[in-house]
């Protein structure tokens, strides 16, 4: 029996041909908008895998402030020892690695990762792992694949491995050696392993940054010998899995001690020589003590009612009066009234002593003796914090008075211990510290029998002059501090050793773990946080495929109410037999929602098929090719749900407007096969369309030229595509007045031409029809050309002061920092010197290198070095548009002050700028830029734009090495710079946040045009041991901006598949057309018109709407990115040419086809409607 | 001698052994200036005739000829150009562009003349126009018009480019019986003023009784009445 379920089941098998179209329709449509999110699941799935691979079960980290011995001194356990779960030392190091062979040739790599470990955390995927002595010293090295291959290396092999030498003191305080030997050390280790392919050693990594890690495995205590000169187990790295970060914080505050704090504790005990007790000295193994450290023992010192003394020791250039000078004086600044054992160091009747007063000590021999009281004393330092060449300062004091020995100046401990400088050994000519102290400047003016030699020979360091505190930590405060100790008197009754242990476990309680880089990072979870990645791909491909999916579902609709216009007459006699029209209407719309849901069901499996061809398509495009080795295809149920309701809700809106339209048809006119309500062509609310065009036009521009001058730049992006997409408005509202018009020029002629322009105003038939098709065209036009014209390559003027490079060619950076930078004075003369080395024969001897032909032509060919812009880096998170990953901690630079006050250098895109000056070089704001607790930046516009979301005036905040949060300024943004994967702040700005970080591991070249090449060759050699990698700044730009040229690549595509979907629409537009006006071309076949002639009258009217959406599609992007142009972007007028003459070419084609059918319409049943 | 038709059949294929046979050795014979009526019960073949005398469908035998020239004979676009410079259409749909006024509802055939100049063609079928009582409405869409307006149109179409041969195929079959008599009558009215070859297929006897000459067709075989 026949039932209402029947009747639609029949309906379906009997109209199969026209069902199945709209069922591709709706496939479409499903495939494309469960594809697009099914992109989001798989950069987020793949990115969230290669963290689970990358982290080898690693939970949370604790990235140690320094090298800390693991060793504990009272139990003589190790730091890891009753952590809780499993927690494995890592020494984790930057280095290089060489193969064997001439160090000028042979195959070297930088940022290599180099993993210092014992066996709870060597490779365990390795077969022979077991063979390898991991707790002990050998020189074994494991490489992994990646290393292996690009080194071309086996096992048994040799290879070089260069990694920083750790500093007793601070590589940027006047006394640290900061030469590329003394900064660096290398060994030759054996390759006894490389890792399988499979081994997820070769992945382990511990940031969120696109680079696939370099990494090798060493022993732990080789790799400690050769960073710090002893094989005592050392570790920079806490890996932890199995407990939460709270409670590895908690456990590890409890097995710290102040020797992981970088203090150790010195008895100093007088009681032997003049009966006058001792004290306890608190110093940092790193020369100066934080003045949070500082604060610590002094905290601590009060808890305990003890006294404490914090004292600054600095060695000077001079002091002098007139012509007479001591040499290289050591300068005490300390509490002169201090009680003793601490002090006083007042000279007879002197109570106090000011900021500006000084007290000398009277020594033999000395030139300052005997000068009365308030005699002015000049002091010549060197600037605390010295990188490159010293800085000399000066500064007077008034002569108080004298201190004699014996007494409390007869103290050379004083001055902390410095190997060299304070230890019996000690000799005055080997301090060696250049440039502050170089040796040959210190026998000069030091000669054997002067008295300041022979002062030393005795008293060693002892000072010879004597500062208020405040006044020593004015001149010698660097960004680590000034203070080098806490003096701590005994109590009484305590021995100077009960003082010392019972302090020892008084201060280490009052030691912020935190504060001071003890804490385990969770780093699983952030990581898998930052996994989620900087842009939500699922939305963004959604964003992008709006227009697609929506082109689809107008293509479902038109499929579907071009099948219900076939089957006009059976509607009409469903409603002439008493259906009513809601029955009807929910009759169609039960049988198109069930070819919907088969659709969607279908376009689910296209669109698995469909991510994969556009995660395809973006590891193309992608100009990194590791993306390949992760980027695969996750799906999650929820982006499948969705995606199926969301296409079903979509095609039944769709289908309701098409039955919609039908059913308004009179039931007479349906049973003639007549399928539209005949208007007059009259009605329709003209004014308010003719406003609609004119409020498009006056808005859109309005707000396109307002664009320009908005900061922010993600409302003026809005600006812009609103403007655009008001002007599209405004286009079409146009073209909808014009195709109501009810005068027109009188359609005549002869011809062709006559033909066409009844072709186009036929294009006025079916207004919204029209309207609709080139509405699809004109926004997927538009979405092309506006992709399109934000694509970039460097431009002419990249390499220009001014353009985005700045001036410079050549973009180096190192794993090992550069102290000295090499463009002149000791930093060039050390690079030379390594080259020199570097082309000596083999046998030479490496201290005494001779000068051969090679070196003396590379000398030459360094000259070509014209600029060097050295800039200081704080490890972080790619912030580039590589890196899929969310960059939440990015890398920041420090660029030097002189560079920021100088002329306006590279190409800026937006700033804060208020002033003149500032607004002429925005790199100003970095200088004046003065907010408490805010660091300025400036930064790549995309990088603000896409990674950070941020605009310029924005804050972006991240944790600083202490833990604490600092908040950086967006004060300016670059465009096209090599900078896009970083924060850029002024050296003092960074020297402020990030005191930790010293040297340069950074830099930008100018070269002579056409040396880049040789340059960088001859920087990689002579600085291989700093891991030193050159490339050119336009190709590091255009690799960014292929990235870019990536993702537009793919919006493009997906507008170039809307576009295709346009052009098929635009096909059933044209068939639905010919199926209605059958008649009306039997007609003109009648009177005489051929059949090609019908076909060319078709063809026109759909070519006019073809070409007007495109053009309104054109125009409108063009003038919304007008600005952008403006800002020195180039439109890719070939590009776009060519995409659009392809367009039009496809389309064309495509009409051809579905006019053809014109040539086959039966004149006769068609002039009788049957 | 104007219209000739000599011994024109008409046969479909049919699945059974024996086509089906429409005309049956059909003969007329008509002069500028002579208008007839063709009557006949449906599936009699009338209408396939008219085709035939239009050049839209070929017979299976026999000969047509206007003023001596056999279109039959022509090549595709030499036929399309005859029909359109010689033969006028009125059918019982208007068929007209809805897009387009109706003073450029009937230049549409003159797009596609080469043999005659756009404005003379303009002033004809503003003329035409004016002459079937629509020169007021030249600017009006076909939805402005009524039924009987909109077949007036269609004549003036018809008539636009002077054709020898003027074919009706029951041109007042959407009409009531005014406008059905009105029409008629401007058929006659514009056939003796423009002097061509006037046949009208209709089922209306009362349109058929307007013309001097009528003829029955009856199982293909046509018949002059009396």
């Amino acid at each position: 029996m026949l039932t209402a379920t029947t009747l639609v089941v029949r309906n379906l098998a009997y109209h199969w041909r026209s069902n199945a179209a709209v069922l591709l329709g709706v496939t479409v449509g499903a495939a494309v908008l469960t594809g697009a999110l099914l992109v989001g699941d798989s950069l987020r799935g793949s990115l969230r895998q290669r963290v689970e691979g990358q982290l080898h079960d690693i939970d949370a980290v604790a990235f140690l402030p320094r090298p800390i011995r693991l060793e504990r001194t009272d139990d003589k356990r190790q730091l890891t020892d009753g952590l809780p779960g499993f927690v494995a030392p890592v020494l984790m190091l930057p280095g290089s690695l060489q193969a064997a062979g001439d160090p000028a040739t042979a195959p070297y790599l930088g940022r290599i990762t180099v993993w210092g470990v014992d066996d709870r955390f060597s490779p365990t995927s390795l077969a022979t792992a077991a063979t390898i002595d991991w707790n002990g010293t050998p020189r074994h090295i494991v490489l992994s694949q990646r290393v292996a291959e690009k080194l071309g290396v086996s096992p048994g092999a040799t290879v070089r491995l260069g990694v920083e030498r750790f500093s007793d003191v601070p590589r940027s305080s006047s006394l640290a050696k900061r030469s590329i030997d003394d900064v660096t050390s290398t060994e030759e280790f054996e390759v006894v392993a490389i890792l399988p392919h499979a081994a997820p050693e070769n992945d382990l990594n511990l940031t969120p940054n696109p680079a696939a890690p370099l990494n090798v495995f060493v022993p732990l205590r080789a790799l400690a010998r050769l960073t710090t000169g002893q094989a005592a187990p050392t570790a920079t790295l806490l890996l932890a899995r199995g407990a939460s970060a709270a409670e590895l914080d908690q456990a590890l505050r409890a097995r710290l001690q102040i020797e992981d704090y970088g203090l150790k504790m010195r008895e100093i005990d007088f009681n032997r020589r003049s009966q006058s007790g001792g004290y306890v000295s608190v110093e940092a193994t790193e020369l100066i003590l934080p003045p949070r450290v500082v604060s610590a023992i002094e905290s601590a010192a009060r808890r305990q009612q003890w006294r404490a003394e914090p004292t600054v020791i600095y060695v000077a250039d001079t002091l002098s009066h007139g012509a007479r000078e001591i040499p290289y004086p050591v300068i005490a600044g300390l509490n002169p009234t201090a009680d003793p054992p601490l002090g006083p160091f007042l000279p007879p009747d002197v109570d106090s002593l000011g900021d500006d007063d000084i007290v000398l000590l009277e020594w033999e021999g000395s030139e300052l003796n005997g000068l009365p009281a308030g005699t002015k004393i000049r002091l010549r330092y060197f600037d605390p914090e010295v990188e490159g060449a010293g800085v000399v300062r000066e500064a007077e004091f008034t002569l108080r008075g004298y201190l004699r020995f014996p007494g409390p100046a007869q103290d050379r401990h004083l001055v902390p211990e410095i190997a060299g400088v304070t230890d019996a050994r000690a000799d005055l000519y080997n301090w060696d510290r250049p440039p502050v102290l170089p040796k040959e400047t210190i026998r000069q003016r030091v000669p054997d029998k002067h008295p300041r030699s022979q002062f030393f020979n005795v008293h060693k360091a002892t000072p010879m002059a004597y500062l208020s505190l405040a006044a020593a930590r004015r001149l010698f405060s660097s960004r680590y501090g000034s203070d080098t100790s806490v003096r701590i008197a005994p109590p009484e009754g305590k021995t100077l050793e009960q003082t010392t242990d019972e302090f020892r476990d008084i201060l280490v309680q009052h030691l912020d773990p935190a504060a001071n880089g003890f804490a385990f990072d969770p780093i699983r979870d952030r990581l898998l946080t930052a996994s989620r990645g900087g842009n939500d791909f699922g939305l963004l491909f959604l964003g992008f495929s709006c227009f697609l999916i929506i082109a689809a579902l107008m293509l479902v609709g038109l499929l579907f109410r071009l099948s219900l216009d076939r089957r006009a007459k059976e509607v009409g006699l469903l409603l002439a037999t008493g259906y009513t029209v809601s029955r009807v209407r929910r009759l169609l719309l039960a049988e198109g929602l069930l070819v919907a849901v088969a659709g969607a069901a279908l376009g689910l499996a296209v669109a698995i098929a469909y991510n994969q061809l556009l995660l395809a398509v973006l590891i193309e495009l992608w100009p990194d090719a590791e993306v390949r080795s992760y980027l695969q295809p996750h799906f999650t149920v929820w982006s499948f749900a969705l995606g199926f309701v969301a296409t079903i809700v979509m095609a039944a809106i769709a289908l309701s407007f098409s039955i919609r339209g039908l059913v308004k048809v009179p039931p007479p006119a349906l049973l003639r096969g007549e399928t539209n309500v005949v208007t007059d062509g009259l009605r329709g609310p003209r004014r308010g369309v003719k406003a609609l065009a004119v409020i498009g036009v006056v808005t859109g521009v309005g707000l396109i030229a307002s664009g320009g001058r908005i900061d922010n730049p993600d409302i003026q992006a809005l600006t812009f595509f609103s403007g655009g997409g008001l002007l599209l408005i405004a286009a079409l509202a146009a073209l909808w007045l014009w195709m109501n018009r009810t005068r027109h020029r009188v359609v005549n002629g002869r011809g062709l031409s006559a033909v066409a322009t009844l072709g186009y105003r036929n294009a006025a038939r079916n207004p919204g029809r029209s309207l609709l098709t080139a509405l699809m065209l004109a926004a997927a036009a538009f979405l092309l050309v506006a992709v399109e014209s934000f694509r970039r390559q460097p431009d002419r003027e990249f390499l220009s002061k001014t353009g985005g490079s700045g001036g410079f060619n050549l973009v180096a950076e190192c794993d090992v920092p550069v102290f000295q930078s090499f463009d002149a004075g000791p930093g060039r003369a050390d690079l030379e010197r390594q080259l020199q080395r570097a082309f000596a024969p083999p046998e030479a001897d490496p201290d005494a290198p001779p000068e051969t032909p090679e070196f003396r032509a590379a000398q030459q060919q360094l000259a070509a070095i014209e600029e060097v812009l050295p800039l200081r880096v704080r490890a972080g998170d790619d912030a580039s548009c590589a890196n899929l990953f969310q960059a939440t901690r990015p890398r920041v630079l420090g660029i030097p002050d002189a560079f920021l006050g100088g002329e306006k250098r590279f190409k800026f895109y937006a700033s804060v700028a208020t002033t003149d000056e500032e607004k002429a070089n925005p790199w100003r704001l970095l200088l004046t830029y003065d907010q408490p607790n805010e660091i300025p930046v400036v930064c790549e516009q995309n990088t603000a734009q896409w990674m950070l979301k941020k605009a310029v005036g924005d804050t972006f905040i991240m944790p600083g090495d202490d833990g604490r949060d600092l908040t950086f300024r967006i004060v300016a943004t670059l465009v096209d710079s090599p900078f896009q994967s970083e924060l850029i702040t002024s050296d003092s700005h960074f020297a402020r946040a990030f005191p930790q970080h010293t040297g340069y591991r950074a830099f930008l070249i100018r070269t002579a045009a056409g040396t880049e090449d040789a340059v960088a060759r001859l920087l990689q050699i002579g600085l291989r041991v700093n891991g030193l990698t050159a490339s050119s700044t336009r190709e590091r730009v255009a690799t960014y901006q292929a990235v870019i040229g990536a993702y537009l690549s793919t919006f493009q595509l997906l507008g170039g598949l809307g576009l295709l979907l346009g052009v098929l629409g635009l096909a059933v537009v044209i068939l639905r057309g010919v199926w209605e006006r059958l008649g009306e071309l039997a007609l003109l076949r009648a009177v005489g018109y051929r059949p090609r002639t019908i076909q060319f009258l078709v063809l026109v009217e759909n070519v006019f709407l073809l070409v007007l959406g495109l053009l309104a599609g054109v125009a409108a992007a063009l003038v919304s990115v007008a600005p952008h142009v403006a800002g020195g972007a180039t439109v890719p007028w070939a590009n776009l040419a060519v995409m659009l003459g392809l367009v039009l070419m496809v389309g064309f084609a495509v009409m051809v086809v579905a006019t053809a059918g014109i040539l086959r319409v039966p004149v006769i049943p068609a002039l009788r409607r049957e | 001698m104007s219209l000739l038709v000599n011994q024109v059949t008409k046969e479909y294929p049919t699945r059974g052994p024996e086509p089906l046979v429409v005309l049956r050795g059909v003969n007329l014979q008509l002069q500028r200036g002579e208008a007839a009526a063709i009557m006949g019960p449906s599936g009699s073949g009338k209408s396939t005739l008219l085709h035939i005398l239009g050049t839209l469908d070929r017979p299976t035998s026999g000969r047509v000829t206007l003023d001596g020239t056999d279109p039959f004979t022509l090549k595709e676009g030499e036929l399309a150009a005859f029909r359109n410079a010689r033969i006028g259409f009125i059918f019982q749909d208007h068929h007209l562009l809805p897009q387009c006024s109706i003073l450029e509802n009937v230049l549409i055939p003159t797009l596609v003349n080469r043999s005659t100049q756009a404005r003379e063609t303009e002033a004809y079928a503003r003329n035409l126009l004016e002459r079937v009582g629509l020169g007021s409405r030249l600017e009006h869409r076909p939805a402005e018009l009524s039924g009987g307006e909109r077949q007036r149109v269609a004549v003036a179409r018809a008539l636009v480019l002077k054709p020898t041969l003027l074919l009706a195929d029951e041109p007042t079959g959407n009409l009531d019986r005014t406008n059905a008599q009105a029409v008629g009558e401007l058929l006659l009215q514009l056939h003796e003023q423009e002097r061509n070859v006037l046949i009208v297929v209709t089922h209306s006897a009362d349109i058929a009784r307007l013309f001097p000459r009528r003829y029955e067709m009856n199982d293909g075989i046509l018949e002059p009445l009396t």
